[in-house]
């Protein structure tokens, strides 16, 4: 999942979607911490379990953990997860 | 519902429901006679250190179901508590108290209730007890609640059922250690009915619960996988 995110934000949230240079498109989201010592990784990671309803140890960073533009890897079923994150992505389109 | 909030919930009936059904029904009396008072409580500690680890695993796999946000107030509230339920912890451990499990005889000494026992006479349930509920507002999610909730009502729940049986136990000891003590953290205090105890709790005491607040704090992500978070 590719995620585009804003530390020392105003909020806790998840923006939208948005395209990336690359032709593709990633989710935009805020946290309120500041990239420091892993501070605004650690608060993606959990909004990012409180959004989607997973446990916070099936996500994990494994690209970009010091860049703005990361890839966070979802742990479980591949089946399950796509079909419960494209909700949640047209969720995010709608919204 | 969620597989991984299912296996939640019946982890945390079987943590429950092990734990009262050995310690407040008929089956403790019957157990202790075949097993024995040892016997016994080796089977009830074993049970019930099977059963958290079941129910520990079932909460780190369940899913984040949001029910209140995140706020910086809320996560301030662990922070903030956690020191005195350490403090309670650790001097509730490392002192003698004629509450606890076999100790009885203690309530006929001369101080029945000596240093944190000023302070509530079930120190050790009052430390797990403000630790789960801090952590079930700072979390806010239902895995939380449920987890952080059944362990609370337990050692809370707990306090009223141990003060129950010792009062059959204790005899006529039992309105000596009930006067000088309060179930609720500095009840009996700030009714006047005793004084605290510094010396007898012991700058010791206080230090080590202190360092155990600093050694929870900073190993937080290598015990729970997550750092302590408050948000700005």
């Amino acid at each position: 999942m590719a995620i585009r995110l804003s530390p020392r934000a105003r909020s806790d949230r998840l923006l939208g979607i948005i395209a990336t240079a690359n032709g593709g498109r990633a989710v935009k989201a805020s946290v309120t911490l500041p990239a420091q010592n892993g501070q605004a990784n650690e608060a993606l990671l959990q909004l990012l379990a409180r959004a989607w309803r997973l446990p916070r140890r099936d996500l994990s960073i494994v690209v970009g953990a010091a860049s703005r533009k990361k890839i966070v890897h979802v742990a479980g079923d591949p089946d399950e997860l796509v079909a419960k994150l494209s909700r949640e992505i047209a969720s995010l389109l709608d919204g | 519902m969620d597989k991984g909030f299912l296996s939640l919930v019946i982890a945390g009936i079987a943590f429950c429901g092990s734990h009262v059904l050995l310690s407040s029904t008929r089956l403790r009396g019957s157990l202790r006679d075949q097993l024995g008072e040892r016997g016994f409580l080796a089977v009830y500690s074993l049970t019930s250190l099977a059963v958290f680890a079941w129910f520990v695993a079932a909460y780190s796999a369940a899913p984040t179901i949001v029910l209140w946000p995140r706020q910086r107030w809320t996560a301030l509230i662990p922070v903030t508590v956690m020191p005195l339920a350490t403090i309670l912890l650790v001097a509730g451990y490392s002192t003698r108290n004629p509450t606890a499990v076999g100790m009885e005889r203690l309530a006929r000494a001369d101080d029945p209730a000596p240093g944190i026992l000023s302070v509530t006479r079930h120190p050790v349930m009052w430390a797990i007890g403000l630790w789960a509920v801090a952590h079930l507002i700072a979390n806010g999610d239902l895995s939380s609640v449920l987890f952080f909730g059944s362990l609370a009502g337990l050692a809370l729940g707990g306090t009223v059922l141990i003060d129950r049986k010792k009062q059959l136990a204790l005899g006529s000891n039992w309105p000596r250690l009930a006067q000088i003590t309060s179930n609720l953290p500095f009840a009996a205090l700030l009714a006047g009915r005793t004084k605290l105890h510094w010396r007898d709790i012991g700058i010791l005491r206080i230090a080590a619960g202190l360092l155990l607040y600093a050694v929870l704090y900073l190993a937080h992500p290598i015990i729970t996988g997550l750092p302590v978070i408050v948000p700005q």
